[in-house]
């Protein structure tokens, strides 16, 4: 039984093809009927999101199944085969494990540490559970993959500072006034940057929002989106007054906040801070209104270091991320591994209860004069005989599958107790997935 | 042999490591120094009490009457109000009420023993004087301790340097709250102190007031507390300056407490 993963993501393949082979949701169901249905998959998984595709299998053949999942693939894309092979991945053995592992801490992922594949995981492990495409094994790989991912988060400072620049402009609005709930915020200009912080800071909670742009209908058009007050661009200062967030981005050449109206507004504020958030290029705030007191002032560059340092700090942390996955890779191999025995395991049990089972009759056969109770409490007898007498012979063979024991010592193990062998025992198109006995 | 000293030293060591602890570099990941900082500062309260015990078992009496016995009361709880009041609060204040504590710990380790104050008439007036006194220098304490996270984080937003450290301090508004409302709970108290002082000055000698340097000092603590209540609550003043106030307080409260001592005081040992 073999565990492989087959998939394409950001860095493997264009938007255009990704966009092509996710899918929602509600597909999913029918996604994984589908593969099941192809007959190569013992258990199957697919994870999809905006960045990757991955079909997850637990297979007896490897390159059947990664045939059959490239051809799924190319007809979600409308492509050929041959075209979808050229931006593939494909992971086996405990590679595959691997790499799942390392999606789900989110070292694999576009911005390293997002911590929302980590909830994608889980759920297309759940929802695989719930369509009855998964079972032992993947169930256990995806067990393995949430708690790594976990693990990973909070033992590690992978997931740790914003990394995009509305984000981080945000948090340290966060780190001057604490809960945004109730702030005051001043948007000058109105540009894709400024509407994506000012929506994080809608998010975050802050309070009324005015909008001031040289062309007034542009603000009220931005006022009217966000629930807002436009004010006329040529009195906005006179609003620094009341605001507690300003965010500038205006084209203009010229810085449009000089020192002079901000030393007026901060003694009317009574050295209230005053957070200036400072997006365009050129900038509209000069640099010298950053050393004025209980002013903050961050320009896009200054964002842009803090995302770069965080993004820095978490590459950084991949290296104690790969040793947690490593750790967690053993443990599950050491698992995967144990499975081997399962057959061997369930054969050495059905021996022992076929020759409890016929003593128990002889001896029924031999004294009839047994009544129910007596009876009861001789089987009771044997199956604790039984099941003391398996116990070392089950314990040996999991302890010889765990160090790599050679074929022929577990040969000479069914041999010993005469056990058929176990090509004769193994169930067709569904090795290894059984339930592993306690 | 008393157990004061050891006792004074394993809470001085905690408190130092339970601050490095809080600062969360070292020596324990910043994720896990919240749970090792609390049980250092934990162990080191404990120890704390310990030795008050061990001071009320050697001088048979309420561990209260002399400079060194109330700074073991002070260190207990300044860390101890923080704790239980600011415990919520992100963990880069420990640094600075774990310094605190580690100081005057420190302090009593080094102020030499002296003979306990003179008790008059009424003892119960002296010690609510004492009580009343030092859990107002701990809220004067733990309010310079928002008051220096504040200046901390505020410096490092301008240097535009917030990692690390600055990310486990309070965002500055939380700080400036936090200062606000203890410096309010101490200055209630301190102007009980000092009312308690005169009362229990003129049953002693007659006389309301002595311009005493501990009195003089004690009043300088209450109008600089006064001036930052008034710029904070009638005018309305926040940012730096007013901030500056508090750390401004809290070193003449520690003047009053420890310094006003040594320039010629009869009743403060």
């Amino acid at each position: 039984m073999h565990i492989v993963a087959v998939g394409l993501n950001h860095k493997t393949a264009p938007v255009e093809l990704r966009e092509r082979v996710s899918f929602a949701e509600a597909e999913l169901s029918g996604v994984l009927t589908s593969l099941l249905g192809r007959g190569t998959f013992a258990e199957t998984t697919v994870l999809s999101t905006c960045n990757r595709t991955e079909v997850y299998g637990c297979v007896a053949d490897v390159d059947r199944s990664v045939t059959d999942a490239v051809a799924f693939l190319a007809e979600r894309a409308r492509a050929t085969n041959g075209t979808i092979r050229s931006h593939v991945y494909v992971y086996e053995h405990a590679d595959a494990s691997r790499h799942l592992f390392r999606v789900a801490c989110g070292i694999d992922s576009m911005v390293i540490g997002e911590s929302q594949i980590l909830t994608q995981v889980r759920e297309a492990f759940e929802a695989a559970a719930d369509a009855g495409a998964v079972r032992t094994v993947l169930r256990t790989l995806g067990r393995h993959a949430t708690e790594v991912g976990k693990r990973a988060r909070s033992e590690t400072d992978i997931g740790v500072g914003r990394v995009s620049i509305s984000s981080a402009a945000v948090d340290l609005a966060k780190n001057v006034f604490g809960d945004l709930a109730g702030h005051r915020v001043l948007v000058v200009g109105a540009g894709e940057m400024s509407e994506l912080t000012l929506t994080h800071l809608i998010d975050a909670g802050v309070g009324s929002i005015l909008v001031s742009n040289r062309t007034a209908e542009k603000a009220e058009a931005l006022a009217q989106r966000f629930g807002g007050t436009a004010v006329p661009f040529e009195r906005f200062t006179d609003h620094l007054v009341e605001v507690d967030i300003v965010i500038t981005q205006t084209g203009s050449p010229e810085p449009i906040l000089t020192p002079r109206p901000l030393q007026l507004a901060i003694r009317a504020r009574r050295s209230r801070p005053l957070f200036l958030i400072d997006i365009a290029v050129p900038r509209d705030i000069d640099a010298a209104v950053g050393d004025l007191p209980n002013v903050f002032l961050f320009d896009i560059d200054d964002l842009k270091s803090i995302v770069d340092h965080h993004l820095s700090e978490r590459e950084a942390e991949t290296v104690k991320v790969e040793a947690l996955i490593s750790h967690q890779l053993a443990e599950f191999n050491r698992w995967f591994k144990g499975l081997e025995a399962v057959p061997l395991i369930q054969q050495l049990e059905a021996e022992f209860e076929r020759l409890r089972q016929d003593e128990l009759a002889r001896l029924l056969r031999k004294a009839p004069a047994l009544t129910q109770e007596q009876a009861e409490a001789v089987d009771a007898a044997m199956y604790r005989l039984k099941q003391k007498l398996i116990r070392a012979p089950i314990r040996a063979v999991r302890q010889l599958v765990e160090n790599d024991a050679d074929a022929e010592v577990l040969s000479l193990i069914r041999e010993v107790y005469g056990l058929p062998g176990a090509d004769e025992e193994r169930p067709e198109g569904q090795p290894g997935t059984a339930e592993v006995p306690s | 042999m008393s157990a004061l000293r050891p006792c004074l030293i394993l809470a001085a060591c905690s408190y130092l490591t339970a601050a490095l602890c809080y600062h969360g570099r070292w020596p324990v990941r910043a994720q896990r120094a919240k749970t090792w900082a609390t049980i250092l500062a934990g162990i080191g309260i404990a120890a704390n009490l310990g030795a008050l015990v061990a001071a009320t078992a050697d001088v048979g009496d309420w561990p209260l009457l002399t400079l060194r016995q109330t700074l073991v009361l002070f260190a207990v709880a300044v860390p101890a109000a923080y704790l239980i009041v600011l415990r919520r609060e992100p963990i880069g204040l420990g640094v600075f009420t774990c310094a605190v504590a580690v100081a005057a710990v420190g302090g009593s380790l080094m102020v030499p023993d002296a003979a306990p104050v003179k008790q008059f008439d009424s003892r119960a007036l002296l010690l609510v004087h004492i009580v009343v006194a030092v859990v107002a220098y701990a809220a004067f304490g733990l309010a310079a301790c928002c008051g220096a996270a504040y200046l901390c984080k505020e410096a490092l937003l301008k240097r535009k340097r917030l990692t690390g450290f600055g990310t486990r301090l309070p965002s500055l508004e939380t700080a400036e709250i936090l200062g606000y409302r203890l410096a309010g709970f101490g200055f209630v108290l301190w102007t009980l102190m000092l009312a308690v002082s005169i009362w229990y000055t003129a049953r002693v000698t007659g006389d309301f007031w002595g311009w005493t340097p501990k009195q003089t000092w004690s009043l300088v603590t209450w109008a600089v507390y006064a001036a930052y209540l008034h710029a904070r609550m009638v005018s309305h003043y926040r940012g730096r300056a007013t901030v500056g106030l508090l750390v401004a307080g809290f070193v003449c409260a520690c003047t009053t407490y420890v310094i006003a001592n040594y320039l010629g005081d009869p009743h403060h040992l």
